[in-house]
């Protein structure tokens, strides 16, 4: 959808031919004499050091894995080790002219880069710097504890080795001192202040997190350049082709405007060292035979792929610098396949039984640590004493770290026993951060100019009655809009993207209005990639800004799966609240369009600790709840009804033109009652309100309705005071009734108001079934009638009412028995 | 070998009894006969005597305990003796499987009628909803006097309201010294307390007071008293004589020898009347059953003895429900009038009061008679006030016309 763009049919259907240009293969034919144009004699012997450290450090980790010990130090650790000894050469080259601005999103195998990538960033920084940097993270904690053996004697940038050293060796072994206290541990441990952000222990998790940082930091004008290290294993994850192809986008080039027209500054690195686990990639378990071939696939640049040989540093280091320099000139993305071969199993516990003894040796023949140590001395740079020497300083200093970071009393771990519930402090940041920069807000024409925000001037804000919506209310969808398009105005880095929302305005017409106000980099289309869509939302605020994204159907939610309940849930507890998440993740569920486009799963994000979960009713409550959402600090999924997004307001006196709060947890009642509590999550609002009608008219019952207006978190405070006066709980949602979220609410109103009920809470949901044509949906979806039999079947009987629907006892027994 | 104690069954209904008071120690010396301990139903408390002789061994249940009836409570054995290894449960079981353990007291007579379906059986599960145990427990009623009317026969809060007292007592809170004693009320007493509060709120209740000419009664009274004969008539009261009437008039009157059910009343083909009786242990009302088929000394005999098992604690908890209508007595204790309480799910109930003397204009002249009150107070619902003073009209033209009745 871009008018620009004309699609001329004669050049569609004109015949010829694509041209590929050759991919690069380990071209990188210079010495460690000939880099002495780009390096100093000091750097050269540092790739060695840095080489070495990761070295010892892995080994360490594998003594202690394999053996209980290292040198003497005795430890039990049962956490993982996905071990890259073996790769130092491709991760140290990678680091090596990095700086902390640049930033590296990594996997469960990357202890090595962030080593690497820490080195090289202490390397770069200034004595004052860094002080800073251990002085502040954790209010000093970790310093303290480096503290203990190195004293005021050393060297800022030694302590600073220990430091980076310890930090990550204490977050492997859970230990409170860690980078994450000891919340992320081996697989996700990184450390922001070096650029090292979070890797992940999900295959190819880091593509579309990486992406969304590239976002950031182009959308953002910020420094420095990002890389997505994964493995050529995650090539078979869907997400990391729709990170490729997202941030190949065309639009980046052919839509995006003035600075910020141009590629993304990514680098898309695979480390291949050949294997997954014990799947061979080329030759078994993928089709490129050359990894770097996949580049040709993802646009007309072949994303400048190259195949670089990740066992000389210099190499990689060479590559670095040049794909840099592509990146400055807006030319990205890049892939890099980076040869590599990892000596050790896939963790410790890896007998290696997919691979040969002798592919291991001939490996280890090309070991880089040996063989660029052996150029070094060679070429005169330095003797083998002295790279004895650094071994063997490495070795002492590994060694300190490791008595320091198992020591019980100076590394404790996160004080449980004494605060069970510490944890809890970490699950959601809870801030308030009304604009996430200061700088001005890039929009296209003033609020007032805005073609729907005069069309909504000329809507009636005010109460109407039931029933009585039309053009000329002002509608939920509405309400939705102008909470989101005022926040533009506000927050300079706030961006909305998903699929077709510019020029359509989203499929139900949210969005229409923002095309108008805002430049494409503020507002686009993605592609079709539910997972990245998420995921680079969530890379994208966790680098610093603040995103709505959205998903077309709640249907659709599957498609994001991990990227909604193991990405946008979990990196603020799992980096001990350093990292914030204001992601907004608009969720629509449907109806009218049969089994895959009507399903309300609300139960899914709401089971999964970490995530706000809100499904306003009202155009009152949408824009508050919205602004809410927009204003805070945690990762909020925002149901909406496509049932509902033309109501009016029924329920307040007007919806407030100006800036106002719903906070997030707290219910509504709607309608005040004395008989029974009906508590409806969603679009069943309005039919629980009919309900309560006919049971006033029909039976004399005075119903209360809540409107749940959150999920989580969620104050059950009025529900148990209504329930309290009423002693009588309905909760009804368009969710299939097992295990619905309504589920969960009515068990805890059995536990909270036990000793209130006249009756257990009943739940009315949908049917468990697939959800059938529009025309037959009142037999699917809950409606008022089954409200009024459930109530009559199992909460009180009504008199003269005769139940339509069976809803006894022994039907829902066999219904439950065929899993219906 | 040990003779184990068991808790006796007291009834066909009743399943579990609260051992109140163990009149022997571990290790003393138990004579056949001997009081051995003591237990109450929600109905009544009884004495057990000892039917073993030996030493107290062992006691298996305290005092306040709950215990299951045909529980083994306790081990008598000789000197010495330890008690089994085996737990003393076992005896329980072993009874139970071979029911052959004797109810330990069949002095009293079983009851002779086929007993209406109880108000409560004892340990009966009654579903009531948690709101309406917890209200219970704060009003203070028995919420399985409820009738129910949740879903799925469930009673909720609002029948458990029904019981509630309109006027909460007033309670005036001590503060400084104790000037007062508090004793644990009685699980019998509980119970009354319940019932009573139950049928006071949730009945729409009526009281008609009328008083007839007793100069009949008191002359048959006189001549009876004098009897010597063995045929126990010098014992006949002016109170059985009543009753004597009530049985023979309220068949007439079948809304008022009825229990009101929910939905529908059942009316009864015989007449069993309770008898109020005022205990130490309070208020106990034995059943009269099958009043109407009795005689008049049959009548004054059998209420006698229940009477006396009611004082003595002893009576059978079967005699303790069934009534179809009841009769109370204040009479003796000079009460004119009064409004008593019905027995749920009874419809009404008969209150008889003291002799005062009236005047009566006969012939233009005021003559002095001895009139005897009457107090019915009667179950709005189930019956009709004009049915109600139908009922008194005919029962006080037979009372004052006593020795006709006795011809019928
Ligand atoms: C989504 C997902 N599937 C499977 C796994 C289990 N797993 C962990 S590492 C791994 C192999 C990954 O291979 P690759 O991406 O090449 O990285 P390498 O281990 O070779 O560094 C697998 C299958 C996982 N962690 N996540």
């Amino acid at each position: 959808m871009a008018k620009k763009l004309f699609i001329d049919p004669g050049e569609m259907r004109k015949s010829g031919q694509i041209d590929f240009s050759s991919i690069p293969v380990n071209q990188y034919n210079k010495t460690v004499q000939d880099e002495l144009e780009n390096l100093s004699k000091e750097d050269l012997v540092r790739i060695y050091r840095d080489m070495a450290i990761i070295r010892e450090f892995e080994e360490m980790l594998y003594a202690i894995k394999t053996t209980g010990e290292y040198r003497h130090t005795p430890y039990d650790y049962p956490g993982p080790a996905h071990l890259s000894v073996g790769q130092e050469a491709s991760v140290v080259g990678q680091a090596f002219l990095l700086d902390k601005d640049d930033l590296i999103f990594g996997s469960h195998r990357s202890h090595g880069e962030i080593l690497a990538k820490g080195l090289s960033a202490i390397e770069k920084m200034t004595a004052q710097e860094l002080t800073q940097i251990m002085e502040d993270y954790l209010d000093g904690t970790i310093l303290a504890a480096v503290r203990r053996i190195k004293d005021g004697t050393t060297a800022v940038k030694d302590l600073a080795i220990t430091f980076l050293l310890y930090g990550t060796l204490a977050e492997i072994f859970g230990r409170q001192t860690g980078f994450q206290m000891g919340l992320g541990g081996s697989m996700h441990a990184f450390f922001t202040p070096f650029g090292v952000y979070p890797n992940n222990a999900i295959v190819g998790g880091s593509a579309a997190i990486a992406l969304g940082s590239a976002l950031f930091k182009k959308i953002n004008q910020k420094k420095g350049i990002v890389i997505s290290n994964v493995g050529d294993g995650s090539l078979g994850c869907g997400v990391v082709w729709e990170a490729l192809n997202m941030a190949s986008m065309g639009q980046f080039r052919e839509l995006w405007d003035g600075e910020y027209q141009g590629g993304l500054p990514i680098i898309f690195n695979f480390f291949n060292n050949q294997y997954g686990m014990g799947g061979q990639t080329a030759g078994e378990t993928m089709g490129f035979d050359f990894l770097a071939r996949i580049g040709a696939g993802i646009n007309p640049e072949q994303m400048h792929a190259e195949r670089i040989d990740g066992y000389n540093p210099l190499a990689v280091i060479d590559a670095m610098r040049n794909k840099r320099q592509l990146l400055e000139e807006k030319r990205g993305p890049v892939l890099l396949d980076t040869v590599t071969y990892r000596f050790a199993g896939h963790s410790p516990s890896d007998s290696s039984s997919y691979r040969t003894k002798e592919e291991i040796e001939a490996w280890q023949q090309h070991d880089s640590l040996v063989t660029y140590g052996l150029e070094l001395v060679r070429f005169g740079l330095a003797t083998e004493e002295d790279l004895q020497g650094i071994r063997e300083a490495i070795v002492e200093l590994v060694q300190s770290v490791v008595k320091l970071a198992v020591d019980e009393d100076i590394s404790p771990r996160m004080d449980l026993p004494g605060d069970p519930d510490l944890i809890e402090r970490f699950m959601f940041s809870e801030q308030r951060v009304e604009k996430m920069d200061d700088r001005p807000c890039e929009v296209l024409i003033s609020r007032e100019e805005n073609p729907r925000v005069q069309q909504i001037q000329r809507k009636l804000r005010t109460k109407v009655e039931a029933g009585q919506s039309g053009l000329r209310t002002f509608q939920l969808r509405d309400a939705i809009f102008e909470a989101i398009l005022d926040k533009f105005y506000v927050d300079p880095t706030l961006v909305a993207y998903g699929e077709d929302v510019r020029d359509w305005g989203g499929a139900f017409a949210v969005y229409r209005g923002l095309t108008e106000a805002l430049p494409y980099h503020r507002f686009f289309n993605a592609p079709i990639s539910e997972a990245a869509i998420v995921s680079s939302g969530v890379g994208y605020v966790l680098s610093g800004g603040r995103a709505i994204i959205e998903l077309m159907y709640c249907d659709f939610l599957g498609r994001a799966g991990d990227e909604v309940f193991n990405q946008m849930a979990k990196w603020q507890a799992m980096s001990a609240g350093e990292l914030q998440m204001p992601l907004v993740l608009r969720v629509s569920v449907g109806s009218k369009y049969g089994a895959q486009h009507s399903q309300d799963w609300t139960a899914l994000p709401a089971h999964i600790p970490g995530l706000k979960v809100v499904f306003p009713a009202t155009p009152y409550d949408a824009k508050g709840l919205m602004n809410s959402a927009l204003m805070g600090t945690d990762p909020v999924i925002f149901f909406e009804s496509q049932r509902i997004y033309d109501v009016g307001e029924m329920f307040r006196p007007e919806v407030p033109e100006g800036y106002y709060e719903v906070p997030i947890g707290e219910p509504d009642v709607k309608r005040e009652g004395t008989d029974l509590t009906i508590l409806s999550i969603g679009a069943t609002l309005y039919r629980a309100l009919k309900a309560a009608d006919i049971l006033e008219e029909r039976y004399g019952v005075s119903a209360e309705v809540i409107d749940a207006r959150s999920l989580v978190p969620f104050n059950y405070e009025p529900v148990l005071e209504s329930v309290a006066k009423t002693g009588r709980i309905l909760l009804t949602s368009d969710a299939c009734e097992r295990a619905s979220y309504l589920k969960e609410m009515a068990q805890t109103v059995s536990e909270l108001a036990f000793d209130d009920l006249d009756a257990p809470p009943v739940v009315v949901g949908a049917r468990n079934w697939i959800t059938p044509a529009h025309e037959l949906e009142e037999f699917f979806f809950p409606q008022p009638e089954w409200m009024i039999d459930a109530v009559d079947a199992k909460i009180m009987p009504l008199e003269g009412h005769s139940p339509k629907r069976r809803v006894s006892r022994n039907t829902q027994i066999i219904r439950k028995k065929s899993g219906l | 070998m040990a003779t184990p104690i068991i808790m006796p069954k007291q009834g066909q209904t009743v399943e579990s009894c609260i051992l109140t008071v163990w009149h022997k120690q571990v290790g003393e010396q138990v004579f056949e006969g001997d009081l051995l301990f003591s237990y109450e139903t929600d109905k009544a408390v009884f004495d057990e005597e000892s039917t073993a002789e030996g030493v107290l061994l062992e006691i298996l249940f305290e005092e306040g305990d709950e215990v299951p009836v045909l529980t083994t409570i306790g081990l008598i054995g000789e000197e010495g003796e330890q008690p089994p290894e085996a737990d003393a449960q076992a005896f329980h079981e072993a009874d139970q499987a071979e029911d052959t353990h004797p109810s330990e007291k069949d002095a009293v007579p079983k009851p002779i009628a086929d007993p209406v379906e109880p108000v409560l059986r004892d340990g009966d599960r009654v579903k009531a909803s948690p709101r309406a145990r917890r209200l219970a427990a704060e009003i203070g009623v028995d919420y399985r006097q409820a009738s129910p009317s949740g879903a799925e026969g469930r009673v909720v809060s609002q029948d458990v309201l029904a019981l509630k007292p309109q006027v909460a007592p007033e309670i005036v809170e001590e503060q400084d010294e104790l000037h007062y004693e508090e004793m644990e009320l009685s699980r019998a007493r509980k119970l009354i307390g319940d019932r009573m509060r139950a049928s006071f709120s949730e009945v729409p209740r009526v009281t008609l007071n009328t008083s007839f000419d007793a100069s009949e009664l008191l002359d048959l009274r006189k001549k009876l008293k004098a009897d010597r004969s063995e045929q126990g008539l010098s014992g006949v009261t002016l109170n059985d004589m009543v009753i004597y009437a009530v049985s023979r008039t309220i068949l007439n009157h079948p809304e008022l020898n009825a229990h009101l059910l929910g939905e529908k009343t059942r009316l009864f083909r015989d007449v069993h009347l309770g008898i109020a009786v005022d205990t130490e242990r309070g208020l106990m009302v034995p059943t009269f059953f099958d009043a109407n088929r009795k005689s008049l000394r049959d009548t004054s005999v059998e209420i006698k003895s229940m009477i006396q098992q009611c004082h003595d604690g002893n009576i059978n908890p079967d005699y303790l429900q069934g009534a179809t209508f009841t009769v109370t007595n204040l009479g003796p204790l000079g009460i004119e009038s009064f409004s008593p309480i019905i027995n749920l799910p009874q419809t009404g109930i008969l209150g008889v009061n003291s002799i005062a003397w009236k005047l009566k204009e006969q012939d233009g002249e005021y003559i002095p008679y001895p009139a005897m009150g009457l107090s019915l107070t009667f179950d709005h619902r189930a019956v009709d006030g004009a049915q109600g003073a139908r009922f008194l009209k005919e029962l006080t033209g037979r009372l004052e016309t006593f020795s006709l009745l006795l011809c019928v």
